[in-house]
C-alpha cells in the first residue's frame, strides 16, 4: 500500500510502500509541483531505486526555475539508502530527531 | 520458502508479503527485512524490464540460517544478463551532472553481501547472501 497527498502549506506526505509498481501514482502528484516544498517520510516504510529515480528527476526539474524540495522525518534504513545513493549531495535531509 | 510470481510489477506486492512471512519466521531484524526486500525488488525489476515480452513466470526462493539468508531468483526464459557487470553510477556527481537510472544495482551490491549471476540454456539465476545482523 503507498499512499501520496498533497496539503497546505507546500507539504507533500508520502506514505507506505513506495515500489516499482508506484511510480505512475507519484509521478502524478509530484509533476503538479512547480514550487519549493516539503516531502514528509514520516509514514513511509520503504522506497527502492523506483522513488529515489522519480524524487531526483522532480529536485532537477525544480532546479531550473530555483525552487526546491527538502525531505524530513526519514527513517534511518530509508536515510542509509539515500546516504548509499549520495542522495544527500541532491537534497536537504532531515531525520526524526530520535532515528 | 519457493514461490512463482508473474512477469509484472504487481508481483511486487505479493513479493513484499512472501518477504515478510520469511523475515518472521526466520526472526529477520528490520535492517536485514528492508536491505532484502530492496534487493530482491531490484532484481526481479530488472528481469522485468530487461525481458517485458516473456511471459513465464519468475521463481523465488528463500533459505535461511543462523548466519546468513539466501535469495535465488531464477528467471527461466531469459537473455544473458549479468547485474554483477553493471558499472557503479558516478554518484558523487552534483546534480547537474548527476544522470538518473543505474541506481538498482548499485543499491542491490552495497545492501548485499554477495551477489552472483549465473546463465545455463535461457536460464539466469541471480543468488543474493546478506549475513544477518547479530
Amino acid at each position: 500500500m503507498f499512499d501520496i497527498s498533497k496539503h497546505e502549506g507546500g507539504i507533500v506526505r508520502i506514505a507506505g510502500r513506495f515500489d516499482a509498481a508506484q511510480v505512475d501514482k507519484a509521478q502524478a502528484v509530484l509533476s503538479t509541483i512547480t514550487t519549493s516544498c516539503v516531502i514528509d517520510f514520516k509514514d513511509l516504510e520503504y522506497i527502492s531505486s523506483a522513488g529515489l529515480g522519480i524524487l531526483f528527476a522532480t529536485q532537477k526539474r525544480l532546479r531550473e526555475t530555483n525552487q526546491k524540495l527538502t525531505l524530513v522525518n526519514l527513517n534511518s534504513h530509508i536515510r542509509d539508502i539515500f546516504r548509499i545513493a549520495r542522495f544527500d549531495l541532491i537534497f536537504e535531509i532531515e531525520g526524526p530527531k530520535n532515528g | 520458502m519457493e514461490r512463482e510470481v508473474t512477469r509484472d510489477l504487481s508481483s511486487l506486492e505479493q513479493i513484499a508479503e512472501m518477504l515478510q512471512e520469511f523475515a518472521e519466521n526466520q526472526g529477520l531484524s528490520e535492517r536485514d527485512r528492508f536491505s532484502l526486500a530492496l534487493a530482491v525488488e531490484e532484481v526481479v525489476t530488472n528481469i522485468i524490464r530487461h525481458q517485458p515480452k516473456n511471459t513465464t513466470s519468475i521463481r523465488l526462493r528463500l533459505d535461511g540460517s543462523a548466519e546468513r539468508v539466501v535469495v535465488t531468483v531464477v528467471d527461466p526464459d531469459s537473455a544473458f544478463f549479468d547485474p554483477t557487470a553493471a558499472k557503479d553510477p558516478k554518484v558523487d556527481l552534483p546534480i547537474e551532472e548527476r544522470k538518473p537510472g543505474g541506481l538498482g544495482i548499485f543499491l542491490t551490491k552495497r545492501v548485499m553481501d554477495e551477489v552472483h549471476y549465473t546463465f545455463h540454456d535461457g536460464t539466469g539465476i541471480t543468488t543474493l547472501v546478506r549475513r544477518r545482523e547479530p
